[in-house]
């Protein structure tokens, strides 16, 4: 597919345009709201400062040490970025060289790689994340690890099926007879074709790793220097601000992972469509 | 294959929703006194326990020899009377001759020599600390135990160790104690113990042989919350007939509701900094062990604005080791001895000891390139500490400390505090007892590997408290007390942040009959006298009211159903949990295979 014809199509596509739009402000906030809005959690308000109602000063109230819940949002947008799409990259890598070794090598390592994949794929993902963070240590990077290893099974498997496909058609053949090597076949012609399809699902698999991130952070195993939206939901909750009724700080944090989930979503239907032929419409 | 799940995952939610009531929802005229708890029992094995949680229960299920009443007076349990010999080396209790096990055999002083005797020997748990300085016991008839002491012992009759039943225990041999488990939890105690299901609850009944005052109340489940806040909406609801635990920032939306009644009191304990005190293994800071830097922390946190705001002003700032509860044993620290808030002073401090180089983030190391960089571990599931780390880790940064935090549950600090010892400092807190030794000789050499979780030890530390053990001059024990305060203040080993302000809720429709005990805790106060008394108003009322709850309950499912389900015990909530996520997995993953079965179907079909 050529890139003008595939930008036309996803225009084409209002969901697609919607998600994209609303992804980009997101990201525009994480990239400079940070250096326009100061924040830093490590400075407390005074007693009177704590759980204020939106003011003036504080577009969003403040929180229970007293901070502005609105900057805390702002920081927290790239924390919450940074550590789905950290994690999906680690997915992504995984389960595309699991997919792509597994069918294109097949035989008795495709049966390994596959029953590992399985094996991912049954486990309880959130008891195993609850495990390995605990374990580990709740540091930025253990939790963009452990969301990381415990989220590629789903792309591998996808990864594989596209790839048992490429491998069939012919200028794989050829490649072979003229003494192209697996490795440089599976450089050169498979993965640039089920690139596409690792894009679309990479899109989708950021929304799972920002929701696991999420989740993470509310049931305390996030990285408290670093707070993401889902640490601002954990403090809210566990400082009493739903029976205070404060829903300046459990609100806007809850509302923007769901926006910011909603927008990867969306824009990966939209891809997905695209890319998969037996999704798109003619 | 969809709708067998969704069958499957109705049961099981069917199932769930019953989990709570338990057997009892067939007998409704029973009482249950349901107390809302934060803390879990670490174990209910004596030897091996030292949580509150646990403290409490053995309080209820075991006897002392002697106990305190609601005034921290010592009063007669299964002694009735107690002589002192002239030379106060010889002790001699007259026990109760009608105490009868919970399994029905007779109580006798063999019991209580078989208790001492183990733990003296085991060295372990809580209790072990209590029993320093008997050197024999002897049993000259069933009802009589004569104690010898090497020296006079001070904190004898303040000494609670619950006597355990030797007819059962005594065949475990002593170095698998710790591994010995008495399921049935058999004690002399106005309450006998049920069940403990993890998470979840520990369910009480009443002993109507009790040889004191039996309880009124028929049944009493110690409620696990995790969250602070369900439990405070739990009270409010009439789930839970009190609550424990809370602090001041959870209760305040309770507090207008006048059906509850707010106990506040000072804990009999403390929040510390902790700061690793063990031999250098390579596996943390080693700048930690110099006094210096440790003082100069101190100077560096702001306590009184820690207090004000993560426990909205509630609480007392820390200074001295024994907390201001404890009357005259508390030290108090005057003028310029005291530690104040001074980041200058701080400042000063860490340059003196040749932190005076600053890097771009401003934290400091000395001409070798030691930096100023510690880890501090801080409890996940108490979300107050994880806050006062984080100021912790503020305030040290003003001054030039970087501070690195890692959150870790309690069994994980647990482990890492005694054994990879791969931190620096740690925030986690004592409760103490009525007599000072037991909180004293959590620091001592003696208990390192057992109470002292940081490996501190200072000989002239446990010379003096050793030597307090032995005062019967209660005027110059409290001296003595005083001057092992003013040693641990001025070595820091903890940080003493502050004594918190705990608050009891009581659901003051359903119970009444509790009066606070003189440290104003109802409840949690080394004292059972509540658990006696504590009545609910009338069985009319009480029916209607707090039985309404688990009534709902039981119309949505059969007796048999909740029958079976309280003889599963355990974990079965967790076991549930699994069960649907294995489901829920498996039902994805067979989908999801069948879904790249048609994809390579449809490949074939296309070829």
């Amino acid at each position: 597919m050529k890139e003008n014809q595939f930008i036309k199509q996803f225009l084409k596509n209002k969901m697609g345009v919607v998600g994209f739009s609303m992804l980009v402000i997101f990201i525009l906030i994480a990239l400079f709201g940070p250096m326009i809005v100061q924040y830093d959690p490590q400075v407390f308000g005074e007693r009177a400062d704590v759980l204020n109602p939106p003011s003036a000063a504080h577009w969003l109230g403040t929180d229970d040490l007293g901070r502005d819940v609105f900057k805390a949002l702002i920081a927290g947008s790239r924390v919450s970025l940074i550590v789905g799409v950290a994690a999906t990259f680690i997915s992504m890598f995984i389960g595309t060289s699991v997919g792509i070794f597994s069918g294109y090598l097949g035989g008795k390592t495709d049966n390994v790689l596959m029953r590992i994949t399985d094996v991912f794929l049954v486990l309880p993902w959130l008891p195993l994340m609850l495990v390995l963070a605990a374990l580990l240590g709740s540091n930025i990077w253990n939790i963009i690890f452990v969301i990381g290893i415990t989220g590629w099974a789903g792309t591998a498997r996808i990864v594989r099926a596209q790839t048992l496909t490429e491998k069939e058609r012919q200028y794989i053949e050829r490649s072979k007879s003229f003494g192209a090597s697996n490795l440089f076949i599976i450089w050169h012609h498979i993965f640039p074709n089920v690139f596409p399809l690792v894009f679309a699902n990479t899109i989708l698999v950021t929304a799972t790793s920002i929701l696991s991130e999420t989740t993470l952070s509310f049931l305390g195993m996030g990285d408290v220097s670093k707070p993401s939206w889902g640490t601002t939901l954990h403090f809210a909750f566990e400082s009493g601000a739903l029976s205070n009724k404060a829903y300046w700080y459990f609100m806007p944090p809850g509302v923007c992972v769901l926006l910011l989930v909603l927008a990867f979503t969306l824009m990966g239907f939209a891809l997905d469509e695209i890319v998969n032929p037996k999704l798109r419409q003619r | 294959m969809k709708k067998k799940i969704s069958i499957m995952l109705v049961t099981i939610l069917v199932l769930m929703s019953a989990m709570p009531l338990m057997s009892f929802g067939a007998a409704q005229d029973e009482t249950i006194l349901k107390i809302g708890v934060k803390q879990e029992p670490d174990s209910l094995n004596p030897f091996v326990s030292w949580e509150m949680a646990s403290f409490e229960i053995f309080m209820l299920t075991y006897d002392s020899l002697v106990k305190f009443d609601r005034n921290y007076e010592v009063v007669p349990s299964l002694a009735t009377s107690w002589e002192l010999s002239d030379d106060q080396l010889t002790w001699t209790f007259h026990l109760r001759d009608d105490v009868k096990w919970h399994d029905g055999e007779p109580f006798t002083s063999a019991d209580v020599k078989y208790t001492y005797e183990a733990f003296q020997e085991s060295e372990m748990g809580m209790y072990y600390t209590s029993l320093g300085g008997i050197t024999a016991i002897e049993t000259p008839d069933d009802y009589t135990v004569v104690i010898s002491t090497d020296s006079p012992k001070a904190n004898m009759l303040q000494n609670v160790t619950p006597i355990l039943p030797a007819h059962i225990w005594q065949d475990q041999p002593l170095d698998s104690i710790a591994d010995f488990e008495d399921t049935a939890m058999v004690g002399t105690g106005p309450f006998k113990f049920v069940s403990w299901d993890m998470n979840q609850q520990v369910v009480l009944d009443r002993n109507p042989d009790y040889f004191g005052q039996p309880a009124n109340v028929d049944h009493l489940i110690y409620v696990i919350y995790a969250n602070n806040d369900t439990m405070v909406q739990a009270i409010q609801n009439g789930e839970i007939d009190v609550a424990l635990e809370l602090d001041y920032v959870d209760i305040k939306s309770a507090l207008s509701n006048e059906n509850i009644t707010d106990y506040a009191y000072e804990e009999n304990g403390f929040t510390e900094l902790a700061f690793n005190q063990s031999e250098w293994s390579g596996n943390f800071n080693q700048l930690i062990q110099n006094k210096m830097i440790r003082q100069a922390i101190s100077y560096a946190i702001d306590k009184q604005k820690i207090v004000d705001l993560v426990y909205d002003g509630s609480s007392t700032i820390g200074s001295t080791y024994i907390p201001p509860s404890q009357g005259e044993w508390h030290y108090a620290v005057e003028g310029d001895k005291l530690r104040g808030y001074d980041p200058e002073k701080a400042i000063s401090l860490l340059e003196s000891e040749g932190f005076t180089s600053v890097d771009a983030d401003g934290y400091r190391s000395n001409d070798s390139g030691d930096k100023l960089s510690f880890l501090l571990l801080s409890r996940s599931d108490n979300t107050s500490e994880v806050k006062v780390g984080q100021m912790v880790q503020s305030y040290l940064k003003a001054v030039g400390i970087e501070l690195n935090i890692e959150t870790v549950d309690d069994g994980v600090l647990y482990d890492r505090t005694m054994g990879e010892k791969d931190y620096d400092m740690f925030i986690w807190g004592w409760g103490g007892d009525i007599d000072p030794t037991v909180l004293l000789n959590v620091l001592t050499t003696d208990n390192i590997d057992n109470l002292n979780d940081i490996f501190y030890s200072n000989p002239e530390y446990d010379a003096i408290v050793e030597a307090q053990t032995h005062e019967m001059d209660r005027a110059k024990r409290v001296e003595m007390v005083h001057e092992a305060q003013a040693l641990l203040y001025e070595e820091l080993p903890y940080d003493i942040l502050y004594y918190a302000e705990n608050h009891q809720l009581v659901r003051n429709d359903l119970i009444t009959g509790l009066t606070p005990t003189v440290s104003g805790a109802v409840f949690f106060a080394n004292t059972i006298v509540n658990y006696a008394d504590a009545t609910f108003i009338t069985e009319a009322a009480e029916s209607s009211m707090n039985s309404s709850a688990p009534a709902e309950n039981t119309a949505d499912s059969t007796p048999a159903e909740s029958e079976s389900e309280s003889d599963g015990g355990g974990s079965s909530g967790l076991v549930i949990a699994i069960v649907v996520i294995v489901v829920i997995g498996g039902g994805f993953f067979i989908w999801q295979r069948n879904k790249s079965k048609k994809a390579n179907e449809n490949q074939k079909n296309e070829w």
